[in-house]
């Protein structure tokens, strides 16, 4: 059981990968809101690449997740802002994104240092994805919303789910990541890092499929 | 022990609560900024069109009045031009004539001097070139004559003290002839009152008759109505019926800064 579980976290990378590079196949042919995604997608791809090859040489790759974090919430505030514009006011999104970078950065240098997980940052992330996501929802209910963002609706329904499974698994995740380690044994612990890899998994399907049904005219 | 761990993961389950509830605090204030948003826009939408039919009322109005303009100076100039010649040419040919004859003769120049009458009243009424000249007053001044003639007896009172853009002149020269033909046409009236009255910012202009009223003459939904209603939007302003004993009575309320050729 115990050897499926480690299959399944190495091989997580593996959609990610595969996302990244569809992505930079279509990517000329994408929509400019698809096109920040894009970027977001990269990020992901670059950096599951490079956590994967400092694991093999047994170097601690934790320093790339406080990378990923900042790079990662700051593509997907800044893909939030292409999409929602018009509807919610720009200034919010870039003053939370502001406020996280500098939370993010004092974090990283003063309560949980590089080479240790930033699970701080990674929650706050999350709720802020979640509210993000959510809000998307309930504005694209809107008749005149979805008149204005016709062609990317069905886009932003995949992606917005994916993103909204993966993060608000991974925040109950990241939030209650010490309280197993202290608490619960080691063969727990390490189911949770299976869920997470799943719901990852998950999260680059919706993303495949967001992309593969972009706006083709 | 148990209770311990029990208790260890109520104090780690409680900020959860607070993570949810941030999460709901989030959204809603995304929703609320989103609704602003929204309204704004559809606000503003709202505007555009407006201003879109405005823009369409107010070219359709000048390409009909572009259109009278012409059709004007052609009666006159050239239908005029060649009744006038003619008459000349007819006249050189009946110098030796009987006497029925020239009765014949007398007829045709007595429908000859008809024709040009009336082809200069046409292109007046189409191309108003008293208002052109002289303005709003003297143009409402010169259809006292002509109602005169058809016996009615016509008050017309006005307190103007700012000069009137041409525009406007003529939106509301057109809606008098509109409305004085109508009274002509259908009221079987013996006398219009004109007044036009500045109070403050706004300008009046009230029109009233003594005829059969709405009941049994003027339908309310006409073209004639209809065109006065687009003219009157053209300042941003409507018609308002009001009740009168005899005949009908109108008001119309307009913004100064509409009309004023200064402001």
């Amino acid at each position: 059981m115990e050897q499926i579980s480690i299959t399944i976290i190495k091989f997580s990378s593996v959609p990610a990968l595969a996302v990244a590079v569809y992505a930079l196949f279509v990517f000329r042919k994408l929509p400019p809101e698809l096109k920040i995604f894009s970027y977001f997608i990269f990020l992901s791809g670059i950096i599951e690449l490079t956590s994967k090859i400092l694991w093999f040489y047994g170097i601690n790759n934790l320093p790339l997740l406080h990378i990923y974090v900042a790079g990662g919430f700051s593509l997907l505030a800044l893909f939030y802002q292409e999409v929602l514009k018009g509807f919610v006011n720009s200034n919010i999104i870039r003053s939370v994104l502001v406020i996280f970078l500098v939370l993010t950065i004092i974090n990283s240098l003063f309560i949980q240092p590089i080479r240790t997980i930033n699970s701080y940052a990674l929650t706050m992330e999350s709720v802020l994805i979640v509210i993000f996501s959510l809000s998307t929802y309930i504005i694209m209910l809107n008749d005149i919303v979805r008149k204005n963002r016709m062609h990317l609706v069905r886009n932003l329904n995949w992606i917005n789910s994916g993103l909204f499974i993966y993060y608000s698994s991974s925040m109950l995740i990241f939030y209650f990541g010490d309280y197993f380690v202290r608490s619960l044994p080691r063969s727990f612990n390490l189911q949770t890092w299976v869920l997470h890899s799943f719901f990852a998994m998950i999260m680059y399907c919706c993303f495949f499929v967001g992309l593969w049904s972009r706006p083709r005219n | 022990m148990e209770q311990t761990q029990e208790l260890n993961f109520l104090t780690t389950l409680l900020p959860v609560a607070g993570i949810v509830f941030i999460i709901a605090i989030g959204v809603v204030l995304l929703n609320q900024n989103f609704r602003k948003n929204l309204y704004r826009q559809m606000l503003e939408q709202e505007e555009l069109k407006n201003k879109h039919h405005y823009h369409l009322l107010r070219s359709s109005i000048e390409v009909q009045e572009a259109e009278r303009k012409r059709i004007a100076h052609d009666l006159h100039d050239e239908i005029g031009v060649l009744l006038t010649t003619s008459r000349l040419y007819f006249n050189q040919l009946s110098l030796e004539q009987t006497e029925a004859e020239k009765q014949v003769s007398d007829k045709m120049n007595s429908l000859f001097d008809e024709m040009m009458i009336n082809i200069r009243r046409i292109s007046h009424d189409l191309r108003p070139v008293v208002l052109e000249n002289l303005g709003l007053v003297e143009a409402i001044e010169s259809l006292r004559g002509k109602l005169s003639e058809a016996g009615m007896e016509f008050n017309f009172n006005h307190q103007i003290s700012f000069r009137m853009t041409k525009e406007a002149e003529l939106v509301l020269y057109r809606i008098l002839q509109e409305l004085i033909g109508n009274t002509l046409k259908h009221a079987h009236a013996s006398q219009i009152q004109i007044s036009m009255k500045e109070h403050g910012q706004q300008f009046y202009l009230t029109y009233k008759d003594n005829g059969k009223g709405f009941a049994q003459g003027i339908s309310k939904g006409g073209l004639g109505m209809k065109s006065i209603e687009s003219r009157l939007n053209l300042l941003e302003s409507k018609m308002q019926i009001l009740d009168a004993e005899k005949g009908v009575h109108f008001l119309m309320v307009m913004d100064l800064q509409k009309l004023n050729q200064d402001e």
